[in-house]
């Protein structure tokens, strides 16, 4: 629910109930106020007729509202108030009236007086309140959509636009920093938190991505010294089979550390945007000459290759990214292939597909790109060839996806 | 064949010097800049391996003095940066090659030896092993005079073989100076066996000696015994 809805719900719930209130209260005050008004009213009433009727003589009677009859002495009443209801002849309905009763002695003679005035009826007086509420209520939603549609949005825009611009931060945008500009100072504030945030967020990055490359560079040195004392090493004549096979092992595993961090320097520099030369290239040579040096595990599979290049098609892009990009897939379109079968490889304007047939993926295909992550843990690869695809890809802003259909696996490259 | 190393890790350099000596080779060290500056002014040689990444000054800034000093030198840069950029320029400034860290010493001697082909014997060269004759311009291999048919994987691997002579090659690096980068996918050394068969079989063919000899299954020596 967005901000404004909400409180708005909110306004009007609480600006309903708190008007209902009101109109029962004026409604309850002034009953209580006309009714006290009114019993003042027949009571100044009482003592004018009580005192016309002492002037003149005559017995004053307008039925319904003024009635007096004589009384013998002994009935004496209080004056009290109360309504009534009498049918009104005229108007042939019944009419709602407040009455006073009452006694008085005059020249000695005891009268029963009564003295009526008609009162407003009740639902009309309810009505009219409701209907006076219930306006002055839409007059209040009416400023009400009002301010929201002028104020509120003139108030929050500087907000959206700060919200706008954030959408789009990266950290890989070294230079970003947000400009919009409003004279409220909570946004303000908020847009300068913010720029402190991402501008930390993009030098930790930095930071970390400068990390990767410069610990991998710094284990080249010395990964070079024992490479190249454990080669010395197995020059030495004499060497018996057991200490033989023992530097042989320690001398696998440094050739493997060695392209590990080689693979690790690759990706960080590519992170990094240190490839930035570019020149034309011809992906089917590239593709072609991929596939010569892959000829051996081509045939030890019996794969057969088959490559269809869609007249000239060629991209602006780094030589050796390109190269990188297609030895992977290839590399792994081989590695993963079944035997005997076939892989394709379609080259359009624009894009580059190639597929293999092999046996289901072992793995989640949206982690299929993630970096150390293999489809078996026994496998000898690092798990990063894939993501160094899609790094290539991502600074080219290349789009790649991975299809599966029938076993048969799909890798897309649109340029 | 006078080389000089210009490298501050002592160690690689004992290393480099250690191989590149029994082959022949006079190795001299540099470990700093300025140490490189003074051998370079003082004496002549015929290959430079230079790091660029020295402790007092960047390993660039020497290729001017290397051009001016030694313009016939033969240079080859080492560098663990295995930047584009350092490549790029490098070869601009006029370094002959280019090698990465970590590299192995084979390839190294076969590096320096294909520039010392190309520099001191005008392109035209050929390596002689008893009836092994390799004719590096034409890429032709003859055994007792007749032409081996060999593929192009074949031939560069009896190369590197017969010039890194009298030692143990291990099947990474055959891998490695073979297939590069793409090394890292397949299972080579089946293919690096079954492409050796192939050139052992070619040899004894035209009646030639098998040279090529299985190391503790570590990898090959290309040798007389």
């Amino acid at each position: 629910m967005r901000l404004l809805q909400k409180t708005n719900r909110a306004y009007l719930i609480l600006s309903a109930s708190a008007f209902a209130v009101a109109g029962l209260l004026t409604y309850t005050v002034l009953s209580m106020f006309l009714e006290s008004q009114l019993n003042e009213k027949l009571s100044d009433t009482k003592d004018h007729l009580i005192q016309t009727i002492e002037r003149s003589g005559i017995i004053y009677s307008d039925p319904p509202y003024i009635e007096v009859r004589e009384e013998p002495a002994s009935s004496q009443i209080k004056d009290f108030y109360s309504d009534t209801i009498l049918f009104d002849t005229s108007e042939k309905e019944s009419v709602p009236f407040r009455q006073l009763t009452g006694t008085a002695s005059i020249s000695s003679k005891n009268y029963k007086i009564i003295i009526r005035n008609t009162l407003i009826e009740k639902s009309d007086f309810l009505l009219t309140i409701i209907l006076t509420t219930a306006s002055v209520f839409i007059l209040l939603l009416l400023c009400l959509y009002f301010i929201n549609k002028k104020l509120s949005v003139r108030i929050w825009s500087p907000f959206y636009s700060i919200l706008d611009e954030l959408k789009k931060f990266s950290q890989d945008n070294t230079s970003f920093v947000l400009t919009s500009s409003g004279d409220i100072e909570e946004f303000e504030e908020l847009k300068l938190a913010l720029n402190k945030l991402t501008s930390k967020v993009i030098s930790d990055y930095q930071v970390l991505k400068r990390f990767t490359e410069d610990a991998s560079h710094e284990i080249q040195t010395p990964l070079s010294i024992i490479q190249s004392r454990l080669e010395s090493l197995i020059q030495e004549p004499g060497l018996t089979e057991m200490q033989a096979s023992q530097i042989h092992s320690a001398y696998l595993a440094s050739s493997r550390l060695a392209k590990l961090t080689r693979s690790m320097l690759f990706l960080a520099r590519i992170e990094n945007r240190q490839y930035a030369e570019s020149e034309k290239i011809d992906l089917e040579s590239i593709i072609r000459s991929q596939a010569e040096l892959f000829s051996e595990a081509i045939k030890d599979k019996s794969l057969s290759v088959e490559i269809n290049p869609d007249s000239g098609c060629t991209l602006n892009a780094n030589v050796f990214l390109a190269e990188s990009l297609v030895r992977n897939l290839l590399g792994n379109a081989i590695k993963h292939s079944s035997g005997n079968s076939r892989i394709s490889i379609k080259l359009k304007q624009g894009s580059f597909i190639i597929s293999n047939n092999g046996i289901p993926l072992q793995v989640e295909p949206q982690k299929l790109f993630d970096r150390f992550y293999k489809g078996s843990s026994s496998s000898d690869s690092f798990g990063l060839g894939l993501s160094i695809v899609m790094e290539i890809c991502k600074a080219y802003n290349w789009h790649i996806t991975y299809t599966n259909e029938n076993n048969l696996h799909t890798v897309t490259v649109k340029f | 064949m006078k080389i000089l190393i210009i490298e501050d890790e002592m160690d690689l350099v004992e290393a480099i010097t250690g191989y590149l000596t029994s082959e022949g080779m006079l190795c001299e060290a540099a470990s700093t800049y300025f140490k490189a500056e003074d051998s370079l002014l003082t004496y002549n040689y015929d290959i430079i391996i230079l790091d660029l990444t020295l402790p007092d000054g960047n390993g660039l800034d020497l290729i001017n003095l290397i051009k001016e000093r030694n313009s016939n030198a033969g240079l080859l840069i080492v560098s663990a940066r295995n930047s584009l950029d350092d490549k790029v320029k490098g070869l601009d400034l006029g370094a002959d090659d280019y090698i990465t860290k970590p590299f192995h010493l084979a390839e190294l001697n076969s590096r320096i030896r294909s520039l010392a082909r190309r520099r001191f014997f005008e392109g035209r060269n050929e390596l002689v092993f008893n009836e092994i004759k390799i004719n590096t311009d034409s890429l032709e291999v003859a055994v007792n005079g007749e032409i081996l048919d060999l593929t192009r994987k074949e031939y560069d691997i009896l190369l590197y073989f017969m010039v890194n002579k009298d030692r143990v090659i291990t099947r990474e690096s055959i891998a490695e100076h073979i297939w590069g980068d793409n090394s890292t996918f397949a299972d080579n050394f089946d293919f690096i066996y079954s492409h050796i068969k192939n050139i052992r079989k070619k040899i004894e063919q035209k009646k030639g000696n098998n040279y090529l000899h299985n190391i503790y299954g570590i990898g090959y020596k290309f040798s007389e015994r």
